[in-house]
């Protein structure tokens, strides 16, 4: 007797509801950093991270100690997701609508602390990716999804200090960094996961926010660089309709490279290609990052770039990758699926073949 | 009894997988069960991304819901799946018969609705008593669609199903990589 099969098959059944999600906006860009982060001084680095996380820690109830300060393991940095809080409620952490405004201009200080500054990037693209949540709020009527700036979470995985290994958690929908440090030195920034919808642009929060266009411009302009001859040869087989190393998908960077070598650029290619990259590693704070540019710049004779789809990137299913020796870096336009309005929808990621999560394994 | 079970299980345990999901159209869902020495294969996945990995099968999409396909839309399928999916019992070929196929109204609430295919498949045991280890090949929609994934389930009588393997698309020299299927 064959197997019988439900006539409708729910692929998603809802979660319990968590009733720590929140419904209203942070308004993370009106969020001020409070006078106290002054103790830490002004120069950044690590100590100053260090110091600003143990002064939000001192002035933090158990309650929420509980939840923002966890032990390190991989297990649990893995724990991270594109999706919506309410779809994903497995993110370890304080979400950012349970801190009070003095706490959460600490949290925003350190997010600053350990993200680049730059416009568009870094912290701001936080905040416009916040702002993101804020606006699907206001078109969506999945009410069970979570859509709010109230719902990315904040943890520290393992102490944070000058020794020993933890990891700086933020993620929510569409977002994930995970910053690893091994006694005092930033062991690993990735998986991290940036994606947006609507995109490319939205008005919400007193702002245009655009915090991923700087991205697929990037690589527009490489891919439109190109000859019709290394179009072709950088053309991927198949067809890409969202990233393949996304959540809980950490096995699937493909052993085996496909693509145009990087070599067969040249130096004005090469730049626009390095160009592409620094928006996704340029994301962290500028010594971190130049690390890790000089280290995919050294690379560059190992690397590949492919495509699939348009060389504007503007259209659904449109895919463009960077794979080199530790580089792993996709970007991919989706249909729009929360807002129902014309346009795309953007995932993509840059993960460090040796250095995600810090290189940790357990 | 076990049919009944498999389709609540079923539905219990995509929803489990879905949270895995990132947007993207479900994967391949395969579910395997012995039946009194016949496996039994239960192979799910969007029809909307089945039709672009196999254009031939567009025809598919004019089928009505929760109903057996026709039995040239059957036959059509079954010949897409002979190049696709392999099961092997001690090294060998286990022949796979496509038993019935009915598109399912389904719904993802990241997804929104779409068409899902639901691919009954039998086949004798040439070791009846003892099910593992087999070996699978697979590679249907993302031998195209290189973002497909598929998800392995084992289901018994009284028990919970087990998920015993995940994958994506691993092809070595052009050819999908064989999933060694344990019970652990």
């Amino acid at each position: 007797m064959p197997l019988h099969i439900s006539s409708t098959v729910s692929f998603l059944a809802p979660p319990p509801a968590d009733d720590r999600l929140g419904d209203t906006s942070i308004l993370m860009g009106s969020v001020e950093v409070p006078d106290t982060a002054g103790t830490c001084g002004t120069d950044r680095g690590f100590p100053r991270l260090v110091c600003l996380i143990d002064l939000l820690k001192s002035g933090a109830s158990e309650e929420l100690l509980a939840v923002m300060q966890m032990g390190y393991s991989v297990a649990e940095a893995q724990n991270w997701s594109n999706l919506p809080a309410g779809a994903f409620q497995a993110r370890p952490g304080a979400y950012l609508g349970e801190f009070s405004t003095e706490q959460l201009g600490l949290v925003k200080a350190i997010l600053m602390e350990a993200a680049s500054l730059t416009t568009n990037e870094g912290f701001d693209e936080m905040e416009q990716t916040l702002n993101a949540d804020d606006y699907i709020a206001t078109v969506s009527t999945d009410y069970k999804a979570g859509y709010s700036s109230s719902n990315s979470k904040f943890a520290f995985l393992g102490m944070p200090g000058e020794t020993g290994t933890w990891q700086l958690y933020y993620g929510g929908h569409h977002f994930a960094f995970s910053d690893t440090y091994s006694d005092g030195v930033l062991t690993g920034a990735t998986p991290s996961f940036r994606g947006v919808e609507p995109f490319p642009s939205f008005d919400m929060n007193g702002r245009e926010n655009v915090p991923l266009l700087q991205e697929r411009d990037a690589f527009a302009t490489l891919l439109n660089a190109l000859t019709e001859d290394q179009r072709a040869r950088a053309t991927l087989d198949g067809r890409y309709r969202d990233i393949i190393a996304g959540p809980q998908n950490d096995d699937a960077v493909p052993s085996e490279q496909e693509g145009l070598p990087v070599p067969e650029l040249d130096a004005a290619q090469q730049a626009l290609l390095l160009a592409a990259i620094e928006t996704y590693v340029g994301d962290i704070n500028e010594k971190d990052a130049a690390t890790y540019m000089a280290k995919y710049t050294a690379e560059l004779p190992d690397t590949v770039l492919g495509f699939s789809g348009t060389i504007d990137v503007n259209s659904e299913d449109d895919y463009v990758r960077i794979h080199g020796p530790s580089l792993w870096l996709e970007f991919s336009l989706r249909s729009n699926k929360s807002t129902g309005e014309d346009g795309n929808h953007a995932h993509s990621i840059w993960r460090d073949i040796n250095d995600d999560y810090g290189g940790n394994k357990e | 009894m076990l049919g009944r079970a498999a389709g609540l299980a079923l539905s219990l345990m995509l929803c489990s997988v879905s949270t895995c999901l990132a947007h993207a159209l479900p994967g391949s869902t395969l579910i395997l069960s012995n039946e009194a020495g016949q496996l039994r294969l239960s192979v799910s996945l969007p029809l909307e991304d089945l039709i672009l990995a196999a254009p031939g099968l567009e025809a598919l999409e004019a089928a009505l819901t929760d109903q057996n396909l026709s039995a040239g839309h059957l036959a059509t399928l079954a010949g897409y799946f002979t190049n696709h999916l392999i099961i092997q019992q001690s090294t060998a070929d286990l022949t796979l018969t496509l038993q019935y196929a009915p598109i399912q109204a389904a719904y993802n609430d990241h997804v929104g609705d779409y068409d899902l295919l639901v691919i009954q498949l039998g086949a004798d045991l040439s070791s009846p008593d003892r099910v593992f280890p087999l070996t699978l090949v697979y590679d249907a929609v993302m031998h195209e669609v290189r973002n497909h994934r598929a998800t392995v389930i084992w289901m018994e009588v009284d028990a919970e199903p087990r998920s015993i393997a995940e994958f994506g698309f691993r092809p070595i020299d052009g050819n999908p990589q064989p999933i060694l299927l344990l019970l652990r």
